[in-house]
């Protein structure tokens, strides 16, 4: 192995083929199988197909698992990934097949819905992996975070120098600049694009507001230019985190749904069952 | 008449008092003399420096009543002096007691003080070591208050300006130790680098430079000094310097002079050059004898056995020397007495002709001695072990691919043209690996029964460093086999004046071998290190390959002789080749056809290989980054493609969780170029700068490859301190407590356990990645390192430097 290979190519996309040739075998005996009640999931047909897809739900559960087992060296995690993602997308053909397409309003199509949306989740995901890192690089280039940070803790230092030498005005400002600069947050903050309360944000506009206030013109021009050189930082540092941020957020969505999938898909089984 | 002694002991430093302390007990009229203090060179020290006890194997004498173990210098020098009084040594201790000259012979000799005394005595022992004579600045001014040429205790001065003048070990520990007291600094160096000194004060000092803690003037003379000042010629003109203190160490004068006009002879001119002594340390003036360093022997342990031994031997008692033991264990079952086999390896190998006696004893307290069956196997191509062979008894074959360039290939070697040579009793083997740090260039098989001694690379380099004729045998030899790989097809006589114009040319990390356009000097072939291939473009340096030890660079200008140089050629670190100047290349290559339609096959396929790799936009860039990151000397690197990577650290969680929850993988650090990120991990260097000075010798190399830090480190931190990438930490490894898989399930916790709060009763040792060597082996095509197969995207690969270039110099798969 000399280059990095994507997920999504493992084996030569080996996950693909095995997915590709699961849909069809189920499609073919779908097909194949015409009981005289017509096709729905009481058929054996129905009954395999439903069995086959709980073990594949199972399965992909098991992923969280293998995720924290970092001694196997009988498979990768890469090689793993790619049946979650190949095999996992096939649910969405074997379920209504298994159903015989037979939707409705209820709990056995909640189960359904759920999973559509697990998968969909999973989707963005697979989508996120391929754009978000890229464009991290970009931003990033080639420097480390905490180098940013630094960066931004000096712009602090020097403006703090330079703010006693100004009008109270700006004083009051720089400490809200300062001091009122949250990077980061909860999630929803860390993935907004903007920060309306950040302190350097409210400090720029008072600043330009009454910059006329400022008289000696030398100082004046190396304010604006502190501030803009702290802004640009700010928006690449805050960039850096939405798309970290983005890179996980998915995953609240994903993993719960998931497990609601598994909880609805009980209550489905043990229904067919009981009120057969 | 002055008295009458039976010795009279000439230093009074380890070796002195140890001699003083056995004359004493035997009940011999003695004396040692001491111009200075007692173990003056290690009064010296900075207070609280810590002594160490080397080499860790040797024992001292049980009988010997004189105390040493690793301590502080108080604590050494306290227990000397109880320990003399205790024998009742008689110690003459002042600058009155300096010796001026000795005369007469065995059983009479006169010893003139500097005090004028005359003191009579039937044998000497010359322990003055080394020291003594410190050498002093020899300018106008140099006898002024504020000029000292020593350093007691670098706390009695704060907030001082202080110039340290000389780049050794003694000069840089001064300056760092003042630094740290809020001195301001400066070192003086006449040179412009710090290579006389132990690499770990190298990398400090390196560090305090960068870091500003103290300036650094280099290339320098001091002219004179003035109240508080001293003048300096630099290379851009005179500088005077405002200071308070100047510190010369200027390091010692060896008391050649002194020792010649006793009647002592020296073995060369070489400045470094011992004078030989006979088993019982006398020199080739009888009853005169030397010991400790005088003898080629500075370490301290080796210094108070040689003073015991010395006064038995003079006595004309035996002695069963202290590594007896531990001699006789290394030989087994070898037939014959410790003093017979030692005899007998002198007598069957050439190699070790020039060593004494007892240099000889301490090479092989570290050796291991091999019997053989014929035809079993002692080494196979490619295997990644670094120690060297000689042969005591038997023949052994030694089987070459005939392509020196497949070095690195995994061909099985039945497939390839094999070249079989055999080596006789008194021959040795393994030297290429143990210079270039490479793998084994062939397989080793014993051809009859062999009786072998393989030492190991550490105790073989520090010999290499100590007897100049070992390693000029070693290069001989080297020269001769390289030129029998590279050449196979040509008449041993042709190699042979081949090899008489051959120079063995060092270059540091970044020098030029030769420059783009220069006219040829010659063929180079790369013993150890790496070297990049640069041309110009568009103005602009472009660095288009990358050539290892084991092969050659600068045959495609020397096949014309109007020819210049197409390419400039770098060592990206320290290299070492073997040059064929042009004037015993070119008629070489004229007798020789198919050499040179090699030679002209290998210049068409760089010409399209180099184009090749300049026109892709960024690949030239992407070598120098990889260089720069320590590719050359890698191998085997962790590279992040970081398009793919998600960020999601499970490579350093699955590292963590492999080892005792520390990783020693910083995914986030490290230098990156577009895509490719190098992250802090190590490289598996081919010459590990890590292995350079580990007390316990707790790193280690496997075959394969890895590098790897045993559980007897003791947590020095030299291995950090030499690692130019920064990968070994110094962490306190304690076995976490780690929740179970559910509990980690249920609430998120990372595999790494409790990592975050490492214990605090656990020592700090070194760590490093030792790609997972604890775990079970993986699928074939796979890799064992955890990092790797946690990725979930595929994103970190470990790569082969030499396969890698390849793939970008082709343009295949570049990340």
């Amino acid at each position: 192995m000399i280059t990095p290979q994507s997920f999504l190519t493992h084996r030569k996309s080996l996950h693909l083929k095995i997915a590709l040739a699961f849909v069809l075998a189920s499609t073919v005996t779908f097909v194949a199988y015409d009981p005289p009640g017509g096709r729905n999931g009481g058929t054996w047909v129905g009954y395999g197909l439903g069995g086959v897809a709980t073990a594949l739900i199972l399965w992909l559960m098991w992923f969280g698992v293998r995720k924290r087992v970092y001694t196997s060296r009988r498979s990768t995690l890469r090689g793993w990934l790619s049946a979650h993602v190949y095999l996992g997308l096939t649910l969405l053909v074997i379920i209504p097949l298994h159903s015989g397409f037979q939707f409705g309003w209820n709990v056995h199509n909640l189960a359904f819905a759920l999973l559509a949306i697990v998968v969909a989740s999973g989707m963005v995901g697979v989508a996120l992996y391929a754009i978000v890192p890229e464009l991290m690089t970009r931003n990033r280039s080639g420097e480390r975070l905490d180098a940013l940070f630094e960066q931004i803790a000096d712009l602090d230092a020097e403006w703090r120098a330079l703010a006693k030498e100004m009008p109270d005005f700006v004083a009051q400002a720089t400490a809200i600049g300062i001091e009122k600069t949250q990077i980061g947050g909860g999630v929803f903050r860390q993935l907004s694009r903007r920060d309306r309360r950040c302190g350097t944000e409210r400090a720029y506009q008072t600043i330009m507001d009454r910059r006329n206030e400022i008289t000696d013109s030398g100082q004046r021009r190396r304010l604006l230019e502190l501030i803009t050189r702290k802004r640009a930082l700010l928006a690449r540092v805050r960039r850096d985190v939405r798309y970290g941020a983005a890179m996980k957020a998915w995953l609240l969505f994903h993993v719960p749904c998931a497990f609601a999938t598994v909880a609805t898909v009980v209550v489905h089984i043990f229904a067919v069952f009981y009120y057969r | 008449m002055s008295e009458k002694l039976d010795i009279a002991i000439i230093g009074g430093g380890p070796a002195g008092l140890a001699a003083g302390i056995q004359a004493a007990r035997r009940g011999l009229r003695h004396v040692v003399l001491e111009r200075g203090e007692i173990a003056d060179t290690i009064f010296k020290y900075q207070k609280g420096k810590l002594v160490m006890a080397e080499p860790p194997r040797l024992r001292l004498h049980e009988d010997l009543p004189m105390r040493f173990e690793e301590s502080v210098r108080e604590d050494i020098l306290s227990r000397w002096q109880e320990d003399i009084t205790e024998a009742g040594v008689e110690l003459r201790k002042g600058p009155e007691f300096e010796v001026m000259s000795i005369t007469g012979e065995k059983g009479d000799f006169s010893i003139s003080l500097k005090n004028g005394q005359t003191l009579n005595a039937n044998a000497v022992v010359l322990a003055i070591g080394l020291q003594g004579n410190i050498r002093t600045f020899g300018v106008p001014g140099d006898d002024m208050p504020h000029v000292a040429y020593q350093l007691d205790d670098p706390a009695e001065h704060v907030g001082k300006r202080v110039a340290v003048v000389g780049a050794g070990d003694a000069g840089i520990e001064n300056a760092l130790g003042l630094a740290e007291h809020d001195n301001e600094v400066s070192i003086l160096n006449r040179g412009r680098e710090f290579d006389r000194a132990k690499p770990a004060n190298r990398s400090k000092m390196e560090a305090a430079i960068r870091q500003g803690s103290i300036s650094h003037i280099p290339s320098c003379n001091v002219d004179h000094f003035e109240e508080n000042c001293v003048f300096v010629q630099t290379e851009n003109g005179d500088l005077r310097l405002d200071t308070e203190l100047v510190i010369g160490r200027l390091g010692a004068i060896p008391p050649r002079r002194f020792m010649e006009d006793i009647g002592i002879q020296f073995e060369s001119e070489d400045r470094e050059a011992v004078a030989q002594v006979s088993a019982t340390y006398e020199s080739n003036v009888p009853g005169i004898h030397l010991i400790g360093a005088l003898a080629g022997y500075p370490l301290i342990k080796n210094c108070i056995n040689q003073g015991f031994e010395v006064v038995e031997f003079i006595q004309g008692n035996e002695v069963v020397p202290a590594d007896e033991p531990v001699l006789r264990e290394v030989f087994g079952d070898l037939e014959g007495s410790v003093n017979e086999i030692i005899e007998r390896i002198k007598n069957t190998l050439p190699l070790f002709a020039s060593l004494t006696t007892i240099q000889l004893r301490e090479f092989l307290v570290d050796a291991k001695v091999h019997r053989v069956a014929a035809g079993e196997v002692i080494y196979e191509r490619n295997d990644f072990s670094d120690s060297f062979y000689s042969i005591l008894a038997g023949t052994a074959a030694v089987s070459l691919p005939v392509d020196d360039s497949d070095a690195d290939s995994d061909l099985k070697s039945e497939e390839k043209r094999e070249r079989i040579a055999y080596l006789e009793t008194g021959d040795f083997f393994g030297e290429g690996s143990l210079m270039s740090g490479r793998r084994r260039a062939g397989t080793v098989s014993a051809s009859t029964d062999c009786v072998l001694i393989e030492s190991p690379r550490y105790s073989m380099n520090r010999l290499i460093k100590s007897v100049p004729e070992v390693k000029r045998e070693l290069d001989r030899t080297y020269i001769r086999r390289r030129l029998g790989t590279v050449f196979p097809d040509s008449s041993q006589a042709d190699r042979d004046e081949l090899a008489r114009h051959a120079k063995i040319m060092v270059y540091r990390q970044g020098e030029e071998l030769f420059k783009e356009g220069d006219a040829p000097d010659g063929l180079h072939l790369i013993r150890r290190g790496a070297v990049t291939i640069s041309k110009m473009r568009a103005g602009r340096e472009v660095t288009v390959n990358y050539v290892q030890a084991g092969n050659y660079v600068g045959e495609v200008a020397i096949v014309d002789p109007e020819a210049r140089r197409t390419a400039t050629v770098r060592a990206s670190v320290l290299t070492e080749t073997v040059l064929l100047p042009t004037v015993a290349i070119a008629p070489f290559l004229a007798d020789h056809r198919g050499v040179r339609v090699e030679f002209d096959r290998r210049r068409e396929e760089y010409l399209v290989s180099d184009v090749a790799i300049t026109s892709q936009e960024g690949a030239p860039d992407l070598l120098r980054t990889l260089m720069d990151a320590g590719f050359g000397e890698a191998t085997d690197l962790l590279v992040i493609d970081e398009s793919l990577c998600i960020r999601c650290d499970n490579c350093e969680t699955a590292c963590a969780d492999t080892h005792e929850g520390v990783s020693r993988l910083d995914r986030e650090a490290g230098p990156r170029f577009a895509n490719v990120h190098i992250p802090t991990a190590c490289r598996h260097c081919e010459n590990p700068k890590c292995m350079t000075d580990c007390p316990p010798d707790a790193l280690r190399r496997h075959s394969n490859g890895e590098v790897y830090i045993m559980d007897n480190c003791i947590g020095c931190g030299n291995c950090a301190d030499h690692c130019p990438y920064e990968v070994i930490q110094m962490a306190a490894v304690d076995e976490p407590r780690r929740p179970s898989l559910l509990f980690r399930l249920l609430f998120g916790m990372k595999g790494g356990g409790e990592s975050k709060t490492p214990g605090t009763h656990a020592a700090k040792k070194a760590v490093k990645c030792d790609l997972c060597r604890k775990l079970p082996p993986p699928r074939p095509g796979e890799t064992r390192a955890s990092c790797v197969s946690a990725c979930p995207t595929g994103a970190i690969v470990r790569v082969n430097p030499r396969s890698y270039v390849e793939s970008i110099r082709g343009g295949e798969d570049t990340p």
